[in-house]
């Protein structure tokens, strides 16, 4: 029966997907009436809202990838509004028809393009560098690119890391990474969902041109205490949930021990090896003062440290870079229509690199700070629409202090802009006349931002379509103006000094307008195939000039150009039973002008990838084992020729080294192999709640080259080239109780 | 569900568009010009305009192998033109090099001049067309201070660096855009080499180090700017923009094009300053 929900009198039921165990609210989860063919998604905060029909007993299917499918029979009331809390308990592998199922139909009810998500699980699955790290999966996907496997910096679809918004739990971070971007900041522990979009996102997102990672951490267990402890080569971690209050607390942390080990061993005295360490801590309180409130306090802190002891005091290194963040957030449902957030946050990134003795010094400081204010209401007036609308204030404080001893600094920044944003958005679904379900889903969206420091207001329409073509072929498209205000100056190899600067009245702030077409089709049972093509502009983009150590504006810092970027992306997925993973293809241009570099002709960045292949898969051989591998190859990174030597006119016996045309030449293909073998086990307990896992990192040992290096210390000057790791046994232990 | 027909075109097609997108790198070929170093100063006559042709990667490097020994250079200014002289003054075979005579031209502050050089080509067997100009600062005076230093031995303590540093003022000022840039010049390395070597081989044969470029003529002194112990020559410059824009680029000359050294036709520098200089000895303690 082809039934509309505008044929009867509207009902609603709203409320809150969650764990049935742990009472973890559920991030995505669907909720559908399989013979209306309607259907929701949950939101960050688990809710959902759906309009039915009143007058008919209709059966409510709520699913969520991972966990078994429920069936709740209703019949709603004339203009009834029924609030439900519907707690799903976790699948067992074998059981993944359902969930097939579920994960399509999210798929093909989502309305948002070039969207991934990920979950802690398939993270940890994965092949480890010593450590589990959710920026190495997400390197992953099409679309995503590394500057080299030493790197955990993100270039999305033809964007530099500085150009993604990557919030946890709702805060900026500004740089997140250890180990010298080795590592980011993410403890798998302690997360519960990923959501990446790689492009076209919605006006609820902004200040940034490329992407969006938004990761939100678990809120906790609010029946029992339980914990997990992972023991592994380099670092290791703890997490414990338990109910407090009305609620649950997540304590998460994390650190290397690399030094300890070093100096117990005398390493680091005979070797000279300067002393390491990273750490990190997550905290979450979550309460519910009543069932339509929600009071989510949460903290971070990640620290990296370096001290190096010369031969003597002048050649002292200490180096010190971390994130803060803080956040206050509540969440409060007005009936069943409207969904409603309110939260402030504090973000804080530092770096501090000193060298030389205490008396004489030569130091670099500099951090970012943002206070942050938002609010945003999620409206369901109606079958048809789901409106969104939000505000956003932000106070930055941004210093940069280079200073030698007590002489005048060469460079003393200390500048507190102001930015400014409001939003609204709508999700229409138009009844169609004739068609089994609503087939068209269009989201169309406005964002109004600007900075205090610069007078010029972007205002960003956005605009995203998903239509249902056949059950198993969904079309997708998505355009977008989008606006940045903040430009980095950093190191790409080396990423620990980044330095924010807001835009000033010598630039413009960055620019750009994004295309994706989409197409996402089911070609097998159980598998999902996606291709997606996009085209992005980009306006007065920015490259650090060299050798910055002085300047009052930005235009004494950066140069200012444009670039584009298009490409296509093909992403086959399989998400359960025993064989899981995806393979995805990419093939990319990326391309820069800018009048003062490479003659004004255009060039590729140094992470332009025209071929890109990623295999990866898990394999649940029994019970017992799991195994997992990971396969990529790139096209090599662009790098630029030196094509000739001369000598230095103000110190004549110094050869300077004389470029050809900016990354016109391309480093050997890269292509790395990684393994894992996990097996599970009773560790004191009736469960198996203890894993045990080997990884192989670069399999075949290929060792990739990292940069090409000019040597003058020979004559004729040779090219290096400076290789990448070799292959690397680690192993880990974890348990849970 | 693609039926299976489908699937094999659709896999068909990525393999042809994934080699299609195998493209070749772009090839930076080796292309000859010419490197002038060329400094001139108010008050002095212009004894050193520095000619080499590029050496190609991979060849050895000698900058005499490479220095231009035939080519014809001229400086102008108020309409009147000199060439200039192969050599240096009393030694005419100092290959790569060209001056002018103190009898024939004294450089003045506050005037323009035009430098035109025509150069072979080895590589294309024509001929090299590079042209410049600059404006010379108005002479400059180290305060008194300064040139107390002026023939005094200064101790360093390397294990207590913070006593030497002091700031090094001049005047007066000739226009408030004005840059400065000061070097200390170690001129006899017989005395031993303070700071250790840093980056490739060639840093051994380094004598001079410069400081930051300042935009105010007081610029500040630490032992970051020595390198050998003796005798020193510590020069404050007043540049011209030519100069300034030469220090950008130095490092990182791709990062740089259309460069930023104002030599049409070739690379390298032709600037004008006006400095004044103070020598002093440093000992260790």
């Amino acid at each position: 029966m082809i039934v509309s929900a505008q044929d009867s009198t509207s009902a609603v039921i709203s409320g809150f997907v969650k764990d049935s165990a742990s009472g973890e609210t559920l991030i995505g989860a669907t909720i559908r009436v399989r013979a209306l063919k309607l259907g929701a998604i949950t939101n960050k905060s688990g809710f959902f809202s759906l309009h039915l029909p009143s007058g008919e007993r209709d059966t409510v299917e709520i699913s969520s990838l991972g966990y078994r499918t429920l069936k709740v029979p209703l019949t709603l009331g004339s203009g009834e509004e029924r609030t439900l809390t519907i707690l799903l308990p976790v699948q067992n592998l074998s059981g993944g028809e359902i969930t097939v199922e579920s994960s399509e139909e999210r798929e093909r009810q989502e309305p948002q393009v070039s969207r991934i998500s990920l979950t802690p699980k398939q993270v940890e699955d994965l092949p480890k560098t010593g450590q589990a790290d959710l920026f190495r999966i997400l390197q992953f996907l099409p679309g995503v690119q590394t500057s080299s496997e030493i790197s955990s910096g993100l270039y999305i679809r033809g964007g530099s890391p500085d150009q993604n918004l990557i919030l946890l739990d709702g805060s900026v971070l500004y740089n997140p990474s250890h180990f010298f971007g080795f590592f980011s900041t993410f403890n798998p522990d302690a997360i519960k969902d990923v959501e990446l979009i790689k492009g076209g996102f919605p006006a609820e997102y902004g200040g940034r041109l490329s992407a969006v990672l938004n990761v939100t951490d678990i809120e906790g267990d609010r029946n029992q205490t339980q914990g997990k402890v992972d023991l592994g080569l380099i670092s290791s971690s703890a997490t414990i949930q338990t109910p407090v209050g009305t609620g649950a607390l997540v304590l998460a942390g994390r650190r290397t021990y690399l030094d300890a080990i070093l100096n117990v061993t005398g390493l680091t005295q005979s070797l000279s090896l300067p002393d390491y360490y990273f750490y990190d801590l997550n905290a979450k309180l979550t309460q519910n003062p009543s069932p339509n409130d929600k009071i989510v306090i949460s903290g971070y802190q990640g620290s990296d440290n370096l001290n190096f002891s010369g031969n003597s005091p002048a050649s002292d290194i200490v180096l010190q870079w971390g994130n803060k963040a803080a956040s206050a957030a509540w969440t409060h449902v007005f009936g069943s229509e409207l969904f409603t957030n309110l939260d402030l946050s504090v973000s804080n990134f530092n770096s501090v690199f000193t060298i030389g003795s205490a008396a004489q010094p030569f130091s670099w400081t500099n951090a970012i700070t943002d206070y942050t204010a938002r609010a945003s209401v999620d409206y369901f007036p109606n079958p048809e629409n789901t409106i969104k609308a939000g505000l956003q204030a932000t106070g930055y404080k941004t210093t940069l202090l280079i200073q030698a001893g007590n002489n005048p600094p060469n460079a003393n920044v200390d500048l507190t802009p102001f930015y400014g944003a409001a939003y609204v958005q709508d999700e229409w679904k138009p009844a169609m006349q004739g068609y089994v379900e609503d087939p068209l889903a269009i989201t169309g969206g406005l964002r109004v931002d600007g900075i205090s420091s610069n007078s010029q207001l972007g205002i960003d329409p956005r605009l995203s379509a998903r239509y249902i073509l056949t059950p198993a072929i969904t079309l997708k498209a998505s355009w977008g103006i989008y606006h940045q205000y903040l430009k980095l100056a950093t190191n790409n190899l080396v990423p620990i000094f980044d330095v924010w600067l807001p835009t000033d009245t010598t630039e413009q702030p960055e620019r750009a307008t994004q295309y994706v077409l989409g197409i996402s089709t089911v070609p097998f049972e159980n598998y999902t195939f996606e291709i997606e093509g996009y085209y992005k502009d980009m306006r007065n983009v920015v490259e650090m000039q060299p050798n910055v150590m002085s300047g009052s504006t930005l235009k004494d810092v950066f140069f200012e150009g444009n670039g584009n970027a298009y490409g296509v992306e093909f992403f086959l997925q399989k998400q359960v039973g025993r064989l899981t993973g995806w393979i995805g293809y990419t093939l990319a241009w990326t391309w820069r002008t800018f009048p003062d570099i490479n003659n004004g002709n255009e060039f590729p960045p140094t992470y332009d990838r025209r071929n890109d292949l990623d295999i990866v898969a898990t394999y649940h051989l029994s019970d017992r084992w799991t195994l997992g591998a990971t396969f990529t190859y790139g096209t090599g990174q662009a790098y630029t020729q030196i094509t000739a030597l001369t000598p230095n006119a103000e110190d004549p016996a110094r050869a300077i080294s004389i470029e050809g045309d900016k990354n016109a030449l391309r480093l050997p293909p890269y292509n790395r192999l990684d393994l894992s073998a996990t097996y599970a086990f009773s560790f004191f307990s009736d469960k198996r709640n203890a894993e045990f896992d080997f990884d192989i990192f670069n399999a075949y040992d290929h060792r990739n080259v990292w940069i090409s290096t000019v040597d003058q210390s020979t004559n004729p000057a040779t090219i290096n080239d400076i290789r990448l790791l070799p292959i690397l046994p680690t192993f880990g232990l974890s348990v849970s109780f | 569900m693609m039926n299976m027909k489908n699937s094999i075109a659709l896999g068909i097609l990525i393999v042809f568009i994934a080699i299609s997108g195998c493209d070749q790198p772009i090839q930076s070929a080796y292309q000859e010009q010419i490197n002038v170093a060329a400094f001139i100063y108010a008050g002095e006559p212009i004894d050193s305009v520095v000619l080499h042709r590029t050496t190609p990667f991979g060849s050895y490097y000698d900058d005499l192998d490479y220095a231009v020994d035939s080519a014809t250079v001229i400086i102008s200014t108020g309409g009147v033109s000199d060439t200039l002289l192969p050599g240096i003054a009393g030694n005419p075979s100092y290959k790569g090099r060209y001056y002018l005579p103190a009898t024939k031209l004294i450089v003045q502050g506050g005037q323009t001049y035009h430098l035109t050089i025509i150069a072979p080509n080895h590589q294309s067997g024509g001929t090299h067309l590079l042209t410049s100009s600059t404006t010379v600062p108005m002479p400059i005076h180290l305060d008194s201070q300064v040139q107390a230093f002026r023939g005094q031995t200064l101790i360093l303590d390397t294990n207590n660096l913070a006593p030497f540093a002091f700031l090094v003022t001049a005047g007066p000022i000739d226009e408030p855009n004005r840059e400065y840039l000061l070097s200390i010049t170690g001129t006899d390395t017989n005395y031993g080499r303070i700071s250790p070597e840093s980056g490739n081989g060639l840093d051994s044969l380094r004598t001079t180090r410069y400081s930051f470029v300042e935009t105010g003529p007081a610029i500040p002194v630490t032992s970051r700017l020595l390198i050998w112990y003796g005798p020193e020559l510590l020069t404050f410059n007043a540049i011209d923009t030519n100069w300034v824009d030469y220090q950008r680029q130095l490092t990182n000359g791709a990062d740089y094009q259309p460069s930023l050294d104002h030599i049409v036709g070739g690379i390298g520098i032709f600037a004008s300053g006006a400095r004044d200089t103070v020598s002093f000895f440093v000992k260790p303690k």
